[in-house]
């Protein structure tokens, strides 16, 4: 049955309209900027440097100018961070990255769903004590645990920044946290029926976990994953201090704008760019089940 | 059709006799065993014990285990010609407590710089809720900006720092026709450019911070009392203070209390556009100074000297802010506005 979308519906008064003004102010700087940002990767370093504002130029003496498109392509050639004995280019920037936040993300995810998936549906004598602590941990903020975290780092790992992916992510993956909420809320609305009816044909609690509560919750999971995504793949903190051996393309352009290192302005931008784009791309293609889950109800499944 | 019949009597006469003699050679189907409650509790532990193992070791090892160091590296000092911690008492924690009155080289200066970032972040918070609510009225265009206000929490956030340096680097003086315009200048101390900006340049990027959440829960404000709104005549400004506000100000008082939280760790944009301050060390704010302290510049992390300092300020500011945040979360849920 065709859902009926009710519309709201409101007199377009002066507050409305001094609010439509201030967004659509807003809107059109950050669409400059951007856009600024764009042009700007596709000029000359020179004509970056002579011409700001306007359109990439071709001049007399120097008709190389004009459109550089190629600026994306001499960015994989030109744009390297060295570290210990290995040079990373950007192909193997993006691939850092793409592990990192893949691997972060699933571990997340996992610590998260199956904590709240039980808490849920099981009654357990940690039962509560695991939600109560989820809840206070959010709450209680706690200051300047950073070191004890790189002696713990150094304790079980044996090094500090030169840690491997899979221990980074063991060291991060708590469970705690909105997302352990997420997941509570959306498998105590799930009916446990199916578990039952599940039950009854012999179907063990693993089962009933991957062939039946797993698709059920399957909105939630794949809507916290990709936002969990992109914030990782965001993320130049965790992998400056515990993964900076291997430079993920978030942090080697912290690496590159904070040293002021490139010698080219516009092909800079254009490794911005190139960075933006899968997540970009990923949110184009989740767009609506982020959005579409989090405006029918804050993530619910 | 006779003949039909007797076929299909025979047929079923002889799968009979072929299941007696399976039945000889290999005895009748047993009835299913039922499960015994011990055996079905005993597959629940199990599953619970698997699925329940990891995530809670892992708890108490890098959160809990990860605390408790940090309190007992909070007493303890580096000895650099042994390389090693030992307990020095209230040594750090004097030390830090006195760095922070001390103007100049101590760390007054930015505390009152971390003072200013809360308010400001906090004056915020009721321009994140307008926002949001902006979007979810579906003003004309709300699809469109729901888009561009979403961008900032998608693209990252490095990118927007890379462009906002170049753009004020070069975009700027360009426009204001001034060629010797520094307005990321973090180290004088007269004119503070480099603080005012990038705390202006976090406003902006934040203007639609948050809306994920104040979305999500104000499309669980019921569709009656924005009617009975109507029909009481509310305005588009009257709506939001006398309907919306009430109706989610349980996630406006958690915002409310993470900006608190906040007080002592942000560094913002900061340690982004400044690092450290390179050869010659300038912070900014509170949460700058203490990351830089053990962080760096970045690339080489801060010595294992500077993990008690780190740690007794991280200590000291506990003790302040966790209470603190307590009391405000206590206040705000009773003297807020309720739904009713």
């Amino acid at each position: 049955m065709a859902k009926v979308k009710k519309k709201k519906t409101f007199k377009l008064d002066v507050f409305a309209i001094i609010s439509l003004v201030v967004i659509g102010v807003y809107c059109f700087l950050m669409l400059f900027l951007l856009g600024w940002g764009l042009l700007s990767s596709l000029k000359h370093q020179m004509d970056f440097k002579n011409n700001i504002f306007g359109l990439p130029q071709s001049t007399a003496v120097n008709n190389n100018f004009g459109w550089r498109f190629d600026n994306y392509i001499t960015a994989f050639d030109i744009f390297k961070v060295s570290k210990m004995m290995h040079t990373y280019y950007l192909e193997e920037l993006f691939l850092n990255s793409l592990l990192y936040a893949l691997s972060q993300s699933f571990f997340h995810v996992a610590t998260c769903l199956m904590t709240g998936y039980a808490c849920a549906k099981y009654r357990f004598k940690l039962n509560k004590v695991i939600y109560t602590t989820a809840v206070i941990v959010m709450l209680i903020p706690i200051v300047g645990n950073l070191p004890s975290e790189m002696q713990l780092a150094k304790f079980f790992f044996g090094g500090v920044n030169d840690i491997n992916l899979l221990e980074l992510c063991i060291m991060k993956c708590q469970y705690t946290g909105i997302y352990f909420l997420v997941f509570y809320s959306t498998y105590k609305s799930i009916s446990w029926t199916y578990a039952e009816a599940a039950q009854l044909d012999g179907a063990g609690h693993f089962q009933i976990f991957f062939q039946i509560m797993l698709p059920l919750g399957k909105s939630a999971i794949s809507a916290v994953f990709v936002l969990l995504f992109i914030n990782y793949w965001n993320d130049y903190y965790t992998p400056m201090i515990f993964w900076s051996q291997n430079p993920t393309i978030a942090y080697a352009l912290y690496w590159f704008q904070r040293g002021n290192r490139a010698a080219s302005k516009p092909i800079l931008m254009a490794v911005s760019f190139l960075a933006t784009l899968p997540v970009l791309i990923v949110f184009v293609i989740f767009r609506n089940k982020i959005m579409g889950n989090l405006t029918m109800g804050g993530l619910k499944g | 059709m006779k003949n039909k019949d007797y076929e299909q009597g025979l047929m079923r006469r002889f799968k009979w006799w072929i299941y007696g003699i399976k039945v000889k050679l290999f005895g009748g189907d047993k009835p299913k065993k039922k499960k015994s409650l011990s055996s079905v509790k005993k597959n629940e532990t199990i599953f619970l014990t698997l699925f329940l193992v990891f995530p809670l070791v892992q708890f108490a090892i890098f959160y809990i285990g990860k605390n408790i160091n940090s309190i007992l590296l909070a007493f303890q000092s580096y000895d650099v010609n042994k390389s090693e911690f030992y307990f020095s008492g209230l040594t750090e924690i004097g030390k830090v407590w006195d760095k922070l009155w001390i103007e100049g080289t101590g760390l007054l200066d930015e505390m009152r710089r971390s003072g200013i970032q809360f308010l400001v972040q906090l004056l915020m918070l009721p321009l994140n809720v307008f926002v949001a609510y902006c979007v979810w009225k579906n003003l004309p265009g709300a699809g469109f900006f729901k888009v561009i206000l979403f961008l900032p929490s998608v693209v990252p956030s490095i990118v927007f720092v890379l462009l906002g340096r170049y753009f004020l680097q070069y975009g700027i003086p360009e426009i204001f026709n001034s060629p010797g315009l520094d307005l990321l200048d973090g180290r004088n101390p007269e004119t503070m450019y480099g603080f005012k900006t990038v705390l202006i340049f976090g406003c902006w990027l934040g203007f639609a911070g948050g809306m994920v959440v104040y979305l999500g829960a104000m499309s669980g404000i019921s569709e009656d009392v924005v009617e009975y709104g109507r029909l009481e005549n509310m305005n588009f400004f009257q709506e939001f203070i006398h309907i919306v506000i009430p109706a989610i100000f349980p996630t406006i008082t958690t915002y409310t209390v993470v900006a608190f939280a906040g007080f002592f760790t942000n560094y913002g944009y900061f340690f982004s556009f400044f690092g450290d301050g390179g050869s010659a060390p300038c912070t900014i704010t509170l949460g700058h100074y203490f990351f830089c302290l053990v962080a760096g510049n970045g690339e080489t992390p801060g010595g294992e000297s500077a993990y008690p300092e780190a740690a007794a300020g991280g200590f000291l500011f506990t003790i302040v802010v966790a209470p603190l945040t307590l009391l405000v979360k206590f206040l705000m849920e009773k003297y807020g506005p309720s739904e009713e």
